[in-house]
């Protein structure tokens, strides 16, 4: 099958914004939204170990939501009092996240394309990167995700934990642990785990890298 | 963070040595056991790495101690023992440059500076968390909860170079900010005194119109007064009469012949119709 341009891809997702409901939208299509309710429930839980049980609204935490959609974890992420920024190619999803509010600070970018003169704790992308299909731009996204990490802060990616690349439909592309890990060891980033979502049938789960050097 | 999450982040503690007038001020917010506690004496029992000192630091002699007092403490910390120095200044406004002066002559590292929850009803703002060390303990994240751990890896070479890294370009980008900030303060300390100026302004205004209001209000009473006097009124009726002479025959005497009736009735002003 052959994949989706970088235009068409971004053409689907704006569509795909504009037309399916909140958590469809940016989730798993394949389950309804009560279903994906649950799913972005999991995530948020699983989100919330990498980032902490800790707040401040004098001396809050930084995160950036790279690939935000609708802005459903920047939100929820914002509510515990973090400074959230998130970011989504789509201009029909940011233009819903400005509207819905709730703290967090939206722009519409890529993710290789992001530019920002402050660093955050956590960088996190929740079942983004497998959307690029596009392998430059996915190294190139990578690596400026990573850069945007300060010294022992966390960089949090969905992807699957195996070897290997595998492509699923027209317009995603998973890629293992071997891209992953030694392009993010040469950013300074260490490897601390990948954790399924153990969710339905799910392969995907998160991996996540602490800014060593 | 809550003031008695602070113990167990500092990490494996066998005494605490708080440095205050009674030794003891802090015992209860930390919620320390008794029998691990201890007030401290210059040059008195000596300390080991399971020693963490302790001290609320502020600006209110009366409930907080200084840095000078507290020095001779963190200086007879062996190497592995710690300090857990609440600060009673809010993180915004923080001078922390005496205190840092003090732990770096100490040989301590400065591990973690935790901003506190509830500060209404302790008063401490954050806690400074140091180690007295020999060599670079593993660095620490903002808002990290795993209790400390001194022994494990140092940064490496890349590690302080990306620490030196950030330092540099963040001091950079500090300076503009603190440009702006202090323009903003100026600005907003402008606006204040303009405001403080347009309500004198305005006071002054208020007190002119209330007497301008005073004397109106009198001219309207003599006004009323002269309309209801019988010259006046007499007046009124024969100038009416003059400038219709055909009714003026007979409404001047009616007229008069009224005025006559109502003599010496007081309080005989016009009614609203008049």
């Amino acid at each position: 099958m052959t994949l989706l341009t970088d235009a068409e891809a971004s053409k689907y997702w704006n569509e795909r914004h504009q037309q399916e409901t909140d958590l469809r939208s940016g989730g798993d299509i394949s389950f309804d939204e009560a279903t994906n309710y649950m799913f972005y429930l999991r995530r948020l839980t699983m989100l919330m170990d990498r980032v902490g049980l800790q707040n401040n609204p004098v001396a809050p935490l930084y995160l950036l939501d790279a690939g935000c959609g609708k802005g459903y974890f920047s939100r929820e992420l914002a509510k515990f009092g973090h400074q959230v920024d998130g970011i989504d190619g789509s201009e029909a999803a940011i233009a819903h996240c400005r509207e819905l509010g709730g703290g967090p600070r939206y722009h519409q970018t890529t993710l290789s394309g992001w530019r920002t003169p402050w660093l955050y704790d956590v960088v996190f992308t929740v079942d983004v990167l497998f959307h690029i299909l596009d392998d430059a731009e996915w190294a190139r996204s990578t690596r400026n995700l990573a850069s945007l990490v300060r010294l022992g802060g966390k960089l949090v990616i969905g992807d699957w934990g195996q070897d290997g690349d595998h492509v699923y439909g027209n317009y995603q592309v998973v890629r293992g642990r071997d891209k992953y890990l030694p392009l993010l060891d040469a950013c300074g980033m260490r490897f601390d785990g990948w954790e399924p979502y153990r969710f339905r049938r799910s392969p995907i789960g998160l991996y996540t890298f602490t800014r060593i050097g | 963070m809550l003031i008695h999450e602070l113990l167990p982040l500092v990490g494996d503690v066998t005494t605490v040595v708080e440095v205050s007038e009674n030794g003891q001020a802090l015992r209860e917010l930390l919620r320390a056991p008794a029998e691990t506690y201890r007030a401290y004496v210059p040059d008195g029992e000596k300390m080991d790495a399971g020693t963490v000192v302790t001290a609320f630091l502020g600006p209110k002699p009366e409930a907080h101690v200084d840095v000078e007092t507290v020095a001779p403490a963190l200086r007879e910390l062996p190497v592995g023992g710690r300090a857990l120095l609440l600060l009673g200044w809010p993180v915004p406004d923080l001078p922390y440059h005496r205190l840092l002066d003090e732990l770096v002559a100490a040989g301590c590292q400065v591990l973690q500076v935790v901003p506190l929850d509830k500060v209404s009803r302790h008063g401490a703002h954050c806690a400074v968390l140091a180690a007295r060390v020999d060599r670079l303990a593993p660095l620490r994240t903002h808002l990290t909860d795993t209790p400390v751990v001194l022994d494990g890896e140092s940064p490496d070479l890349r590690a302080l170079l990306r620490l030196t890294g950030e330092y540099v370009f963040q001091d950079l980008l500090s300076r503009p900010l603190r440009s702006k900030l202090a323009d903003a303060a100026d600005r907003i300390k402008a606006q204040d005194q303009r405001i403080r100026q347009l309500e004198k302004e305005v006071a002054a205004r208020d007190a002119t119109i209330a007497k301008a209001e005073s004397r109106l209000a009198r001219a309207r009473n003599d006004i009323a007064d002269l309309r209801a006097s019988t010259p006046f009124r007499v007046g009124t009726t024969v100038v009416q009469g003059a400038r219709r002479p055909t009714r003026g025959i007979v409404s001047v005497p009616v007229g008069l012949v009224r005025i006559w009736r109502k003599r010496g009735v007081p309080g005989g002003r016009p009614g609203p119709e008049a």
